[in-house]
């Protein structure tokens, strides 16, 4: 019997070393945008958020999607949007998640989390709440996050550490928070947080409309990456202080070669092969979920795909159009 | 024994995938390393575990032993167990 170095991590996210995502016999993790409403309006926002879209999936087909995933043993689920707590079913498809035990992260400003709701992600044992948090002062949070109040943001934080809630901070970049980024990691240290997440700004949807008044310079950049690094140093074993060094096109050249075992399910039930490339792999009013992970392991051969990619690793400003959708195999 | 809460395992045609999604990290098993991981999930102790694989592998159980102590020390390593 031999055992020993069986137990490889491996070495490129969700891909098995010397293998493949396609080795996998279903997703190891499936983000879900639920909806595509808000309840503010980010100039930054690279899904466009603001109001409901008629083409949700309904409830039953909410339910139905839910129960795929479980049969599937999909262990990890992230919930975003939108605003993923304006949906009229979140609270019962976290409650079915947690009941059959899948991992769960929701990705939230956090404007609808009260004491009451803290307990309620408390009681269920989420992974984690991760709430964006866009500056260390009300200033530059509320420049980038239009309607989105600092205070209370941070006061939901607050009130999710206190109900013992694993609670991430998702910081984005822009030319006028840049500054504030070591103020904000030392803040969420103070605070409880567990982890303080960021990388550059995609140049996509409002973002990419708004790139020249949001878009740091490089030299703003270089400071930053600097600032995160000695970050990452000082509090590392005491909070967990992640950035992604990358950007979107190096992402996508990476993802050509390594695609990972998940999928990115949009509030109409369509399912995009990842977030800066345009083109979606499968329907959920059409296909089966295990219909569709066999569609996307064969949507990274598409000639259309490694076309558009390369097209976009010569132009970047070619991600904007990530949003205007095409199927791939009708 | 006892996984992590933030650990799950799923069976695969090559042996078992164990994820740590509180840290994101993705580590991967043969059928010989998923009879153990099955066996954590079961809820057995290190020496029931032990003794099923010398019976189930026909082995010199002190080879057995090695291996597995080996295999835990990993799975400890990677902050897989409770
Ligand atoms: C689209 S939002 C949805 C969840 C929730 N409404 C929120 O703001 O946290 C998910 C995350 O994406 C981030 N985000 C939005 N636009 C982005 C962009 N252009 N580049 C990088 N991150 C972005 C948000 O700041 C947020 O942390
Ligand atoms: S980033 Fe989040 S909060 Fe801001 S507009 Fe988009 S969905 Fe809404």
């Amino acid at each position: 019997m031999v055992i020993e170095n069986d137990l490889r991590i491996m070495a490129k996210q969700y891909v098995p070393e010397g293998g493949s995502f396609a080795d996998f016999e279903a997703p190891l993790f499936m983000a879900w945008q639920l909806n595509q409403e808000c309840n503010i309006a980010c100039l930054h926002c690279c899904e466009e958020a603001g109001h409901f879209m008629p083409d949700t999936l309904n409830s039953n087909e909410v339910a139905n999607f839910c129960e795929q995933i479980t049969t599937m043993k999909i262990p990890y689920v992230a919930i975003s949007g939108g605003e993923p707590m304006l949906h009229k079913d979140f609270y019962k498809i976290c409650e079915y998640f947690r009941k059959h035990n899948i991992s769960l992260k929701v990705e939230t400003n956090g404007l609808l989390i009260t004491k009451e709701k803290a307990k309620w992600f408390g009681s269920l044992g989420f992974r984690s709440v991760q709430v964006s948090v866009d500056g260390a002062t009300a200033e530059a949070h509320e420049k980038l996050r239009i309607k989105g109040k600092w205070q209370p943001t941070i006061d939901a934080c607050k009130y999710l550490v206190e109900a013992g809630v694993t609670t991430e901070i998702v910081f984005v970049p822009t030319k006028f928070n840049i500054h504030e980024t070591g103020q904000l990691i030392d803040m969420a240290h103070k605070m409880g947080i567990y982890g303080v997440y960021t990388g550059k700004t995609m140049r996509i949807g409002r973002a990419a409309e708004n790139w020249d008044a949001l878009c740091p310079t490089d030299a703003q950049y270089e400071e930053f990456f600097k600032v995160l690094k000695e970050k990452q140093a000082s509090y590392e074993g005491r909070m967990k202080v992640y950035y992604y060094p990358y950007d979107v096109i190096e992402e996508l050249k990476y993802r050509l070669e390594y695609p990972s075992a998940s999928l990115l399910v949009i509030p109409n039930g369509k399912v995009k092969l990842i977030g800066p490339m345009p083109f979606l792999c499968g329907d959920l009013r059409k296909h089966t979920l295990a219909e569709i992970w066999e569609r996307y392991k064969k949507s990274w051969k598409d000639p259309k795909v490694t076309a558009f990619a390369k097209k976009v690793i010569a132009d970047p400003t070619m991600v904007a159009k990530a949003n205007d959708w095409v199927e791939l195999y009708n | 024994m006892k996984f992590a809460n933030s650990v799950k395992v799923r069976s695969e045609k090559f042996g078992s995938v164990v994820f740590e999604t509180l840290r994101e990290r993705v580590f991967v098993s043969n059928t010989t390393g998923a009879d153990v991981l099955k066996l954590i999930e079961d809820g057995k102790t290190k020496e029931e575990i032990i003794a099923d694989l010398s019976a189930k592998y026909d082995g010199n159980e002190s080879t057995i032993k090695n291996d597995i102590a080996e295999y835990f020390a990993c799975l400890e390593q990677n902050n897989l167990l409770a």
